[in-house]
């Protein structure tokens, strides 16, 4: 019995062995790839990553199947995907604040930004804004903060994540003037609050552009690193001398070790799937800007996000410390 | 005018009806069995619908909800474990009328007290919904959190025969709300450092393992020490029992009807204000009834009012959800956060805008549920004997099936197995509260409120802080306060005037089958 099993046992590896072999000889890809989407259907990144997935396929030559892997602002995708095999079979539609900000504020969070992942490639970008309601005495970022100056006001932001409530420490800190933060679970609950007159302002990556295209909105700053495209009249926040940006980058992702050829094929196939059609669709759909980065030029980005934010970071967890 | 009539123009295609009455069989399907619910089947759904047209694909999905809310209503009745939460107060009355030989009687009251509150909440969100939307926008922190308490005191009410063990039982699932990411800090709560529970405890897992696993452990365990007791059969078809027990007449639909339109108004009041479901609505119906009857104890022993009342509430729910998502794009319950995330795959965002800019959709989809009311009925009336066919297979059949689609419904949400593991703890959490007699349902709605209630209570906290006579300016606050005392007042007289409260029917019949 015992000399069966222990053949049984050499032929498996024997056999394992030579299938691997096979795979490593054979041009990747050559069967289906797991495309993991980190967020819940219908919103910004789930309609990238549906978009691209079909030039993906077109690209590779192979189906791409989507799996949705919601919660946790991507951090969950993040926490399954660390652990799956770095075979370029398996990659995850993601966002950079999970990545980025998610390791700082939550200790639960085992992975590290750059140590456990072969970040395939950056994709596209919200347009985002800090808005207030339309009929609002304030027409200009100066003009609220000359407001909350002059008549000793204290603003009330909604925030939904964590990226808004950073940018109000860094506001507070430059401006020295009081915010409260008024924590909300959904873009959609601060937009209702600012609409109901519960709260001054919101801010919000996407859902605040249909509002302020039917007038009830007005958008007073933008935190990207560049003005918004559909709507450049708005400033950026270093344009104001405000030390603090963060755009939520949505980006491609897959577990560390993946092999270097594999994971140029599957950059190469992001950026030649970015078609001037599906750019100009996520623009039309979502407000969203494509923006390709390859894989080094990714990890650098994500860097350069984390050194950005940090300092407010450290403010933001000895305040909730107290 | 030319935009609706257009609208509704487009609606009356036959591949629509198709749709349509696909969807309400499939959502029938899935809301009888237990562990399976409406929202679980549309989230499955919502990728068939890619390639259908915006407007199909709405009215297709709106289908599975209305059939779905209805469905949830048969587990209830003839199985005593509600296919779906919203259905639990469904049962407390459904079941006995099973046991009295009127299942069928229960059945066609649930239908058609499903389908009225359905129509006259489509009628509701066809007139009002740009002025509703309106007052939904006065809705601030201070005000949820006051209507939140309002809610937390009736449901307190509606606890088993000890106002304490209720009190106990929604303040521990309120408590167990708080599991997850700290909303204000982000910081990890009560997670015992497991990564899936960063969202918190999933609620569909939590209510199968409470609801419908601990009452088949509970069943099967009667079974086993042959504590059985042998209930009448209960074929709800079968020739032996006369034709009146069979059907609905209309004196007795005629008497429920108060009942019915109270509910469905309490109904669509629920459902236009974002964040409180159906689940609540339910129950709100249930204890608005009771409290209006004049023989309050007669509900849970079988009363079709008490059907008739859960059911035209948490079906009105569906109708008034859209106010909410299609005026402001805020979405009033779980389905209707599935909804937003199909009308934005064909490019319709849900908000202010809607109407400007596909007001021809919007009335489209106003024809569409119309047409989905009466195919459900249709469908339901005559799909009846099939969806009724699981009571009358034997225990020894259904306990299997039950647990292993228990399991297959709590793996389908976020396919994986640690919601399995959830459904399992609170299987035996259930077991145990049944049998010390702590209600599972006051629990199950302290934890769907908890979440919502501490925010709000937590974002009034951060407004008011430093000016706390700034609420004396809010009505509404006040209101619902004032609401509240006189709910606490009223709770506490009874209680003490007549020293037990009639109490859930699911947890007498648990100790019925073991004695």
């Amino acid at each position: 019995m015992n000399t069966i099993f222990k053949t049984l046992l050499k032929l498996a590896a024997s056999t394992a062995l030579i299938v691997s072999a096979g795979a490593a000889w054979a041009e990747f890809p050559e069967k289906p790839i797991t495309m993991y989407i980190g967020f819940n259907p219908g919103g910004a990144v789930d309609t990238t990553a549906r978009l691209l997935q079909k030039n993906l396929e077109k690209e590779l030559g192979v189906p791409v199947v989507a799996v949705q892997k919601p919660g946790g602002g991507g951090t969950v995708m993040a926490t399954t995907l660390m652990t799956d095999k770095p075979d370029g079979y398996t990659i995850g539609m993601g966002a950079s604040a999970a990545y980025v900000l998610a390791p700082q504020l939550n200790s639960d969070i085992k992975y590290k930004m750059i140590d456990d992942f072969d970040h395939i490639a950056t994709v596209s970008i919200p347009q985002d804004a800090l808005v207030v309601k339309a009929d609002a005495p304030w027409n200009t970022y100066e003009e609220l903060i000359a407001d909350a100056k002059n008549n000793g006001k204290t603003l009330s932001l909604s925030s939904q994540v964590s990226v808004s409530r950073l940018m109000a420490i860094a506001i507070e800190k430059k401006e020295g003037i009081d915010i409260d933060v008024v924590p909300v679970k959904g873009g959609s609950v601060g937009i209702q609050q600012v609409l109901g007159g519960h709260t001054d302002m919101t801010w919000g990556a996407s859902g605040w552009h249909a509002q302020v295209k039917a007038g009830d909105m007005k958008p007073l700053l933008s935190l990207g690193y560049e003005r918004n495209a559909d709507f450049p009249d708005i400033p950026t926040a270093q344009e104001l001398g405000i030390d603090y940006a963060f755009v939520d980058t949505f980006m491609l992702s897959a577990p560390k070790g993946v092999p270097d050829d594999v994971l140029n094929t599957l950059a190469t196939a992001v950026e030649r799937a970015l078609t001037p059609e599906l750019r100009a669709e996520l623009q039309s759909k979502m407000y969203l800007s494509a923006d390709y980065r390859g894989p080094e030029a990714t990890d650098e980005y994500l860097q350069m996000q984390f050194d950005q934010v940090k300092p407010f970071i450290e403010i933001m967890m000895s305040e909730d410390a107290k | 005018m030319e935009t609706i009539l257009a609208g509704v123009a487009d609606a009356f295609t036959l591949t629509n009806l198709l749709y349509i009455a696909l969807g309400v069989f499939m959502g029938i399907m899935v809301g009888a069995i237990p562990g399976l619910n409406g929202p679980m089947a549309i989230a499955v759904a919502v990728p068939l619908t890619y390639y259908m047209s915006a407007l199909t694909a709405i009215a297709f999905l709106i289908g599975i909800n209305k059939g779905g809310t209805f469905g949830g209503s048969v587990a209830a009745i003839l199985l005593n474990t509600p296919g779906s939460p919203e259905s639990t107060s469904t049962a407390l009355d459904g079941y006995p009328l099973v046991k009295k030989g009127k299942g069928l009687k229960a059945l066609k009251m649930a239908l058609y007290a499903s389908v009225t509150g359905d129509i006259l909440s489509d009628l509701v969100l066809f007139t009002v919904a740009a002025p509703l939307a309106i007052i939904a926008l006065k809705m601030g922190p201070a005000e949820m959190a006051s209507i939140f308490l309002f809610s937390l005191t009736i449901i307190a009410g509606l606890s088993g025969k000890s106002l304490l063990r209720g009190l106990i039982a929604a303040v521990l699932g309120a408590f167990l709300s708080t599991v997850g990411l700290d909303i204000e800090t982000a910081q990890p709560r009560l997670t015992l450092g497991l990564n899936e529970l960063i969202e918190g405890i999933p609620i569909i897992p939590l209510t199968i393992g409470l609801l419908a696993l601990s009452e088949i452990i509970i069943q099967i365990e009667a079974r086993f020490l042959k504590r059985e007791q042998h209930a009448p059969a209960q074929d709800v078809f079968g020739r032996s029992i006369p034709r009146e027990n069979k059907r609905v007449s209309l004196a007795e639909y005629r008497q429920c009807l108060p009942t019915i339109l109270r509910s469905a108004a309490i109904g669509t009041g629920v459902g236009a204000v974002p964040g409180i479901g159906a689940i609540v609505a339910g129950f709100l119906g249930y204890a608005a009834a009771k409290r209006a009857a004049k023989n309050p104890e007669e509900f849970g022993t079988g009363k079709l009012e008490g059907v008739a009342a859960t059911e035209a509430a948490n079906s009105a729910v569906v109708g008034a959800n859209l106010i909410p998502l299609l005026a402001l794009g805020i979405p009033g319950s779980l389905s209707a956060a599935i909804l937003i995330g199909a009308f934005l795959i064909h490019g319709v965002e849900p908000g202010p805008l809607i109407f400007r800019e596909h007001g021809q959709l919007v009335y489209g989809i106003f024809a569409a549920m119309f047409m989905a009311n009466w195919i459900n009925f249709g469908i339901a009336n005559v799909g009846l004997r099939l969806f009724a066919l699981i009571v009358s297979l034997p225990k020894s059949v259904i306990h299997p099936v039950v647990v292993v689609l228990c399991i297959a419904g709590a793996f389908a949400n976020g396919n994986s197995m640690f919601s399995v593991a959830v459904m399992m703890v609170f299987a035996v959490i259930g077991y145990f509260m049944r049998k010390l007699d702590f209600s599972i349902a006051t629990f199950i709605i302290g934890f769907a409120l908890g979440g919502t209630f501490e925010q709000s209570v937590r974002q009034a906290m951060i407004l008011f802080q430093d000016r706390p006579a700034d609420l004396l300016q809010h009505p509404i606050v006040l209101f619902f306060i004032a609401l509240t005392v006189f709910s606490l007042w009223r709770i506490l007289r009874s209680s003490m005037r007549s020293a037990p409260l009639p109490q859930f029917e699911e947890e007498s019949t648990a100790r019925e089958e073991k004695s």
